[in-house]
Formats: structure tokens, sequence, C-alpha cells
């Protein structure tokens, strides 16, 4: 069909968006029932705080050092997170609290900058990523990462279903909400700082949220919707990057595009469904 | 060797079959990361070369998003010619995803004067490169000896038309040296020769056309400009009378329109790259900016 299929780079940025959609549509779930949709933006730009935090102190590129203090600025994000949900507050939705973080992270990255310019393009990339160029490796290494992070949501996957579908009844029975949240938040801190590397922050969102909301639009419950997400993530890398290859054009916006294209479809059909369904049985009352 | 390794391959001997095969035994396909190397490459391969370009005369060649089409094209290249001193990084996105093994990489930087090259750098000098300042095809001397080098390549990779790629990248040295007169009777015309830019893009064209850049609109490289900054600019301005501000059309506007409105001076909007990947092109390419200078109307030529 098109020449690009024949080089191994197509196969590296699906596999790439695979590894995660894979991880995010999960994530996904928790965060839109959560409620907290930004909050994946949040720590993805504390993450970039850390990174220009980096550029300021070392103008040597130093990897490891980098990907500390990004971690760490995520880190910092989980925990302000987790203690805000611990806290009562009459009126104002944790959302709120999200968008100060995501902002108030964002103007300190131009602060920083503004005394060392010498990464603005170094951010610039982090922040958009690179599917068709990224290295093999590193998308293994991140499979790994995510794998482990998987793995842990299972065995833990009582408490964290917990918390997230019913967080009062969850402190009620002596979860401790706190620490609990912020092993959540860490945890998708770690997912987030690497995922943003590979498909930028744009894309990022995209796989996090749009999968989820496709699989609880088409199932109230937690299996059939996950199964649904999963299957719906899959689908939306394939059809975006065949679509990139075809018309030649950019991997993430391509993917982010064609995921809402299915989300449109998915919800003419379950529309076109309910029709059907109270057609041929009037709904009583 | 694994089955994935196994099917790309026959992939690619399919496709190796699929393509016209008599033209890729007759021609080196050469490819370029911007349309100057790719000019430069077209006048010295002439009818033994077919060169194409990944950037455009549009494109900031300091980013340039990489896409499929681009891996395809350098998969099927013999050569390809990067710009080097770290201005062209993208690239190796793009030959690493090309998985051509035959592909010979030049880096046309090889042997040009080098000028702002750091003693050492530091974050406060901003987004400078560390190996001098990569705009080096501005002057135009340096695409003769960039001519030179991609000739021996040339000759190197096909020594039957040896004698050819020299000779042409001989008489492309002498019609250097005819257009570098020209423009350089026109800068040498200029009622001053003093110009304001926005980027350190310009340092060799200012070089090579006695031109003196009074300042850069950026405050360091890659840094927009600060409000104050511009207001030293128009103090510059005024003081010494400059009329000139030169900007890629891909930088905001915004500081031109206010270097206009406060001192002014007339904005020239040139693209450091030439229009294409064709013999010509490049040479053409400073009569056009230097008669932009010189007061030619922005869209006269194309």
């Amino acid at each position: 069909m098109n020449a690009a299929l024949a080089l191994p780079f197509f196969w590296t940025a699906l596999l790439a968006s695979l590894v995660l959609a894979g991880i995010h549509a999960y994530l996904g779930f928790h965060i839109v029932r959560r409620g907290v949709l930004f909050v994946d933006l949040a720590l993805a730009q504390m993450a970039s705080l850390g990174v220009a935090l980096s550029l300021v102190i070392s103008a040597h590129e130093d990897e490891r050092l980098t990907y500390f203090l990004a971690l760490g600025m995520t880190f910092v994000g989980a925990a302000v997170f987790a203690w805000l949900r611990g806290q009562e507050r009459r009126n104002v939705p944790l959302e709120a609290f999200i968008g100060i973080v995501f902002a108030t992270a964002q103007a300190a990255v131009f602060l920083v900058l503004e005394k060392s310019p010498s990464g603005p393009e170094h951010l610039k990339e982090a922040l958009v990523g690179s599917l068709y160029t990224v290295d093999p490796r590193h998308v293994l290494n991140t499979a790994i990462l995510y794998a482990v992070i998987g793995v842990a949501h299972f065995l833990l996957r009582k408490p964290f279903f917990e918390i997230t579908n019913d967080p009062h009844g969850a402190a009620l029975r002596g979860r401790r909400l706190f620490w609990w949240d912020l092993a959540f938040y860490a945890m998708f801190g770690f997912v987030v700082t690497s995922s943003v590397q590979i498909a930028g922050v744009l894309l990022v969102f995209g796989f996090l949220v749009i999968p989820a909301v496709a699989g609880l639009m088409a199932s109230g419950k937690t299996g059939p919707a996950l199964a649904i997400g999963w299957a719906f993530g899959v689908a939306g890398s394939l059809v975006g990057l065949l679509l990139a290859i075809q018309y030649d054009l950019p991997a993430a916006p391509s993917i982010l595009v064609s995921l809402t294209g299915l989300l449109i479809v998915l919800g003419m059909g379950l529309g076109a469904a309910q029709a059907l369904q109270a057609v041929r049985r009037p709904a009583p009352g | 060797m694994n089955a994935f390794r196994m099917s790309t391959l026959l992939l690619l001997i399919v496709a190796g079959i699929l393509l016209p095969s008599g033209v890729a035994h007759a021609k080196l396909k050469v490819g370029a990361s911007t349309p100057d190397l790719a000019s430069i490459a077209a006048s010295v391969g002439g009818d033994q070369v077919e060169v194409f370009t990944i950037a455009r005369s549009t494109s900031d060649v300091h980013r340039v998003e990489v896409l499929p089409s681009y891996m395809v094209r350098v998969s099927r290249a013999n050569l390809y010619l990067k710009v080097g001193l770290g201005l062209d990084q993208w690239a190796d996105g793009i030959i690493d995803g090309s998985r051509n093994s035959k592909l010979q990489v030049l880096d046309c930087s090889r042997g040009v004067p080098v000028l702002d090259k750091p003693a050492s750098v530091s974050a406060a000098m901003g987004d400078v490169h560390p190996y001098g300042n990569p705009h080096y095809w501005l002057d135009p001397r340096n695409g003769s000896i960039v001519a030179a080098t991609i000739g021996e390549q040339l000759a190197k990779m096909d020594p039957p038309h040896a004698a050819d790629y020299r000779a042409r990248a001989q008489a492309f040295a002498k019609q250097v040296d005819v257009t570098f007169a020209r423009d350089k009777a026109i800068a040498a015309a200029l009622p001053n020769r003093t110009i304001l830019t926005y980027h350190a893009s310009w340092v060799y064209l200012a070089n090579a056309f006695d031109l003196e850049i009074a300042a850069t609109a950026e405050p360091v490289p890659g840094i927009p400009p600060t409000g104050k900054h511009l207001q030293e600019l128009v103090a510059i301005a005024k003081g010494r009378k400059i009329q000139v501000f030169l900007q890629e059309p891909y930088f905001s506007e915004e500081a031109g329109k206010f270097l206009t409105r406060q001192a002014g001076v007339r904005v020239v909007k040139a693209s450091p790259s030439c229009d294409s990947a064709v013999a010509g092109s490049y040479l053409a390419h400073f009569d056009t900016i230097l008669g932009m200078i010189a007061g030619a109307p922005a869209g006269g030529k194309p």
C-alpha cells in the first residue's frame, strides 16, 4: 500500500502507541471516574518544570538529572493532589486546584527559562514527542515500566477502585485515602513522565481520556468498559497511524483526531441502538 | 535473524522490485537537509544525480517535523547531505528511520571556516550552537567549499564520472565569484551598511558583504525579544540611522512592527534558504536578498 509500511519506524511507532494506549486507557478510567481530567496535563507540566530546572542547574545535558528532577516535580504534584482531596473544601472542586497547578507550573517554566534559555527547543521536543523517531529500546524500557505499574495496579485493584468509585465509603471502611491517593498519583506521574517524552502532551491526554470515555459510554460496568476502552485505543492508534502514513502527516495529532472520530462514530452508533430499542419496546411510563 | 527482521527485509525486497529500477541504477540519489545544499549538489552532480531536499525554503531549519515520506525518500537515497554544526539534528532521526545501510552521510560543514565559535558554552548564552554558527551557506564563498566537498564525495561514489563532478564544482566556484562580485557591489552602494536582524542567522551574510549587524532582536539566540531589549534597539536604530531590519518569515512580526513604528526601519523578510533544489537557485538567492536589502519590493521575486 505504501512504501513507509516497509520501514521499521512505522512498526516502532505502532508498538509505542499500543504500549501507551494500554496503560492510559486503564488509568484514564480512574481519571474520568474521579472527574480530574486535567491532572495529567498538570503533572506533565510539573515534569517539564523539572526539565527546565535541570537546565538551570547544569548546562550539560545530564539525562539522569533531568529525568529525576522531572519525576521529582511530578511527585510534588502528586502529593499536592492527594493532600487536597483529603481536605474538606466547600464550593471549590479539585479540578480548580489542578488548573492552578497547571498554570503555575507553566508560568514557572517561563520564569526559569528566562534565566537560562539554553533549552527551549529541548523542552518543546519533550512536549511534542516524536513517535516516528523514537528509539525502539526506549519503547521497550517504557513497556517494562508500564508492565510493572500495571501489575501493581492489578494486585492493588481493590483499594484503587474503591477510592476511585466510592471514596467516602472507602474512608468509612478505614482506607487511608491520602496514602492511596498519593500512591495512585505518584504511579500516574511515573507513567506520564515517560509517555509525554514519546507521544507529547496532547496525545497522552487523548490516550488517557478518549478510550476511557468510549468505554464508559458503552458500558457502566468496570470490566466491559475497560475492555472496550482498550479495543478503542488500539483501533484509534492503528487508524491514526495508517492515515498519517497514507497522507504524510505527523503521527500524534493524527491519532488524536482519529480517536475522536471513532468516538463520534461510537456515540452515533449507541444513539442509534438506543433509538432502535425504544422503537421496538416502548419504555414503560 | 528473527521473523520481524525477515519480514521487513522481504517487504523491502518487494518494494525494490516494484520501484522503477532502471532509473535507480542510472543516477545517484542525493538527499539534503536544506534546498541550499540540494541546489549546490544539483549544480555539481549535473545529469548524474537526482536531488531532493527535506526542508523547504519556508521551513525553520532549526526544527523540522519528521514526516513518513522523508524516511521513505531517504531510504532510497545513496547520499545524504547534512548542514551539520548541530543545526539539523532532526536529520539523524530521518536517517535512522530510513534504515538505509547503503546511505552515505556527508557533513557539508567540513572545511568551512566557522564563525561565532564559543570558547565555552554556558546556559546564559542562550540557544547557542556549541560548534559555532551553523548558517554558513549564507556566505557564497562557503558555497564553493561545500561544492568542492560534495564533488569529492560524488567522485568517490561514482568514479567513472569523477572528472565531471570536479569540473562542475570548479565551474560552480567561478559562478560564485561572479555572483559574489555583483552582490558585493550592491552592498557597497547601500546608503547605510549597518542593519538589525532578528536571529543570529545572518552573521555569514554580513561578513561576506561587509554589512554590520548592530544588534539582534533576540536578546540571546532562541529567546524572543523583550520590551526592554526592543527599546534599546530603537535607540541604536535612531542613533545610527539604521534602515533595515532583516528577519526570517517564520518569526513573529511583532518586533519588526514595533521597530518600524518607533524607529522607522524597514522590515526585510527573507528566508535564509533558497527557493528550490535546482541548480542556480542557491546563487540566485543572494541576488534576491541583497536586492531586498537595497530596497527592491519584497514581493518582486517569488
